[in-house]
């Protein structure tokens, strides 16, 4: 019995391809990625053991050769792992994939006990080899298993939800904090502001670099911090949107975009998320009585990226990541 | 065909017919006079007059009617009109500087002046002495140039921006040679490509130049467009015009077969240090004449001799060129990407007045500079956050000063932005004493991610037990060094930056 689709190979031809496309990239100065996409949950016992387990493999394999291009190579790795290979992707394309999978694959294993974790990875940037880069996705695989994002099933909530969740939350890591600011606290309502300006200080410092940046406000005034910072940076890469309710005076910036949105929750919590293709950070503020601020923070790239999926989809925005 | 005196009179008032063609005939004009529009019009078609002097209130055929209809018919619609009329009136296409309106009573010594006036220039712009015209802003010198190839033109576009004002020869559409402020060829021409403002104007005439550049049309617009391009993307890389250069190798020992414009640049370099001397006495284009100097300075061909280049002497006595070498390949073969231009020092402090200290007995290192960038200037000083100042290294390479507290809630600060990381320095004083293990735990989480060295930095005198504790409550090896930072003591900061580059450039760290 065929088990699985056409265009679906064994893990043994997909590691051939995936070395000669590395050589080819390599030589040709070009990119490629890869996606990982990793079944958990389920029995202990091999997954090819179990008819659910074989079941949801093979519908995986069979919506992921639907989504994917022509010119992708779709494969096992191993009985729980499926690899795709994107030619000539970079970091973002290769994000915009896993956004793309992770839709197409979403109702396969809802109600199993199965989930499907993706990750991806980019040739040169996260290995020069081919098992290197498989390496890279894997581990990030399990970073992402450990993310807030997976812990807190924060997928399944409304993007505001989200917001409230992580104010409220506790963490006290390294990867996703919390701080206090403001009021008679150590660290003053400026603490802030100087948080945003050292972002644009790390864009400006590397303007070739793609990346995205949302900044929301009460009202987006040219008198920001962040305002005055992004008109003194030149020229960048990042894609810049400010989010919040307009100045009177009409004003402009060419660094930027403004987001005009008329939302009452903006006013109480503002919000900073910065992705680009070597980290994220995110920053969110609740603002309390007598303007102290109980705020969030976090360098768990998975999580912003989470983020500003769920503000780019519930607000209706463009979707891009850099 | 035109008659160069004939001038027509059409006016409905023979007292204004016989004083004007009286004055104009003693002017030594030819006139000819009719009542109506119609008849005007007739004889213009048949006898083009130099000029036509209307009344506004024609009978059959009012004059403005008589001017649009004229306008129109490719003979006469360079006619220059000049209405007479009791009041002010709105003449539609009526042409400023070529027509002319005057109220009645006519002052005969007016009409004269401006008869004069629209004449010549008339006479200034007659047909063939101008081709084309227009403004920059309107239409890029390239567009024009594809035009006139693209028609196989033959004549002069001039072009002028303010004072300066430069020629580009057309034969046949091709681009025989451009001169501006006595330099020729690509060069001149690729330098009034820059230009956003200005006039051009062409005149078509006989080409006499000779053919000096050899490329094709086609070609140069492609070339001379990349080259600004290019130019204005690297701009901040290249050495600014004022800085003065000298060469550092014996000319005679240069080896043969280089490109001709490195021979170029290191004679023009003996006799004009100058950056902006030598780009303009060169041949050769200005991109490739900075791009050249910027390759001769890496690789050491040429040296600043100027302040700056006092600095980077200062430098050199810091650290050698090697060793400024070495750390930037550390930095480059380490972090790929594009255009890797500086390598990160994460300060890590017990507290904000500490780092801000350090930093500032940082200023004795040469080529230290802090970053004035911040709306906070105040606030920065005190409790400094992020990218604070940088040391300029070798070859645009700078290593930057990260600051961060070191307190647990901050972790996501240092694990966010540890891109580029080349070392770590952990900073406290005798108050931060019992902040030590939030110290050590962030020094755990960064070495676990990247490996850098760190180094210890104790700021204040500490007793041979404190420093015993020291050493055990931040897990050093008995092998590496603790830094005492007494008041005073700026050697320590030389020892401190010595420290990290040589194990940098030592062991296979970062990554």
């Amino acid at each position: 019995m065929k088990l699985f689709p056409e265009r679906f190979y064994d893990s043994f031809f997909v590691n051939e391809y995936g070395k000669i496309e590395s050589l080819r990239a390599s030589r040709y100065n070009t990119c490629f990625s890869i996606v990982l996409m990793s079944v958990e949950g389920g029995g202990k016992g091999r997954l090819a053991d179990e008819s659910a387990g074989r079941q949801v493999m093979h519908r995986l394999a069979s919506r992921v050769v639907e989504s994917v291009r022509n010119c992708d190579v779709v494969g096992l790795v191993d009985e729980r792992r499926i690899i795709v290979i994107l030619p000539e992707a970079d970091h973002f394309g290769s994000l915009m994939t896993v956004r793309k999978l992770s839709r197409a694959v979403e109702p396969i294993s809802d109600g199993t006990p199965f989930s499907v974790i993706l990750t991806q990875a980019t040739f040169p940037r996260d290995g020069r080899g081919f098992g290197e880069l498989v390496g890279t996705a894997a581990s990030r695989a399990k970073l992402q298993k450990e993310s807030l994002w997976e812990r807190l099933r924060l997928r399944d909530k409304l993007f505001w939800e989200v917001m409230g969740t992580l104010t409220a939350s506790a963490p006290s890591g390294y990867n996703d904090s919390t701080f206090e600011a403001g009021g008679d606290r150590p660290l003053t309502e400026f603490f802030i502001e100087q948080l945003d300006e050292l972002i644009v200080k790390e864009i400006s410092r590397t303007p070739q670099k793609r990346g995205i940046l949302y900044f929301s406000s009460k009202k987006i005034s040219q008198r920001l911090p962040l305002v005055k910072n992004l008109n003194a940076a030149g020229a960048f890469s990042t894609r810049v949107f400010l989010v919040g309710e307009p100045e009177e005076n009409a004003w402009e910036i060419k660094t930027a975009t403004p987001l005009i949105i008329d939302d009452q929750r903006l006013r109480e919590t503002f919000f900073t998320f910065y992705l680009n293709e070597g980290t994220g950070y995110a920053l969110i503020c609740k603002e309390n009585w007598g303007a102290t601020y109980a705020c969030f923070h976090t360098a768990d790239a998975h999580l912003v990226e989470g983020l500003i999926t769920k503000f780019q989809s519930e607000y209706s925005l463009q979707e891009t990541l850099g | 065909m035109m008659d160069k005196n004939r001038t027509l009179l059409a006016l409905k008032r023979d007292e204004e017919i016989n004083d004007l063609t009286g004055y104009l005939t003693g002017l030594g004009f030819d006139p000819v006079s009719v009542c109506d529009g119609a008849r005007a019009i007739e004889l213009a078609i048949q006898e083009v007059p130099s000029f036509v002097i209307a009344d506004i209130d024609l009978p059959v055929i009012d004059a403005e009617r008589v001017f649009q209809i004229l306008r129109h018919n490719p003979h006469t619609s360079n006619i220059p009109f000049i209405f007479i009329a009791d009041s002010v009136t709105d003449i539609k296409g009526f042409r400023t500087g070529v027509d002319i309106f005057l109220q009645r009573p006519i002052n005969l010594d007016e009409l004269s002046s401006r008869i004069r006036q629209t004449l010549s220039a008339r006479k200034s712009s007659g047909p063939g002495s101008k081709g084309i015209e227009g403004r920059l802003s309107q239409m890029s010198l390239a567009d024009i140039l594809q035009i006139l190839h693209l028609n196989k033109k033959e004549g002069e576009l001039k072009v002028s921006s303010g004072e300066k004002t430069g020629s580009v020869y057309i034969k046949d559409g091709e681009i025989y040679n451009s001169s501006l402020e006595g330099i020729e060829k690509e060069k001149a021409l690729f330098r009034l490509f820059t230009w956003d403002e200005g006039k051009f104007e062409f005149t078509p005439k006989q080409v006499t130049a000779t053919k000096k550049i050899r490329s094709t049309t086609g070609n140069l617009l492609m070339e001379g467009m990349r080259q600004i391009d290019e130019f204005r993307k690297k701009e901040d890389q290249f050495p600014g015009k004022d800085r003065h250069l000298r060469c550092k190798v014996d000319p005679n020992t240069l080896p043969k077969g280089l490109q001709p414009v490195i021979y170029e640049i290191i004679q023009l370099v003996n006799a004009y240090p100058k950056v902006a001397d030598i780009v303009d006495r060169s041949a050769y284009p200005d991109y490739e004449v900075y791009t050249t100097i910027v390759s001769m300075l890496a690789r050491g061909i040429l040296d600043y001799r100027d302040a700056e280049g006092a600095a980077a002497d200062q430098m050199a006595q810091f650290l050698t060129t090697d060793q400024a070498i070495s750390i930037r390949e550390k930095i480059l073969s380490h972090y790929t990407g594009l255009n890797v231009n500086y390598g990160k020092i994460m300060l890590i402090s017990t507290s904000g007045s500490l780092a801000s200290e350090f930093i500032k007995r940082c200023k004795v290192i040469p080529g230290f500079s802090m970053n004035s960038k911040s709306s906070f200037q105040q606030i920065s000083l005190e409790n400094p956050l992020g990218e604070i100042s940088a040391i300029k290294l070798y070859g645009g390479m700078d290593i930057t000063l990260f600051s961060i507290p070191a307190v647990k809630n901050m972790g996501p600060l240092w694990r966010a932005f540890s891109e580029n990381l080349i070392g770590v320095v952990l900073l406290w004083d005798t108050e931060g004493e019992g902040d030590l293990s939030e110290l050590e735990g962030a020094k755990k989480d960064i070495l676990a991610k990247k490996r850098v060295p760190a180094l210890h930095v104790f700021s204040g005198e500490a007793t041979k037990e404190a420093g015993a504790r020291y050493r055990s409550a931040l897990g050093l090896k008995p092998d590496e060094p603790l830094f005492k930072l007494n008041k005073n003591d700026n050697g320590m900061i030389f020892e401190i930056f010595y420290s990290l580059f040589s194990s940098l450039i030592k062991d296979d760290y970062v990554r």
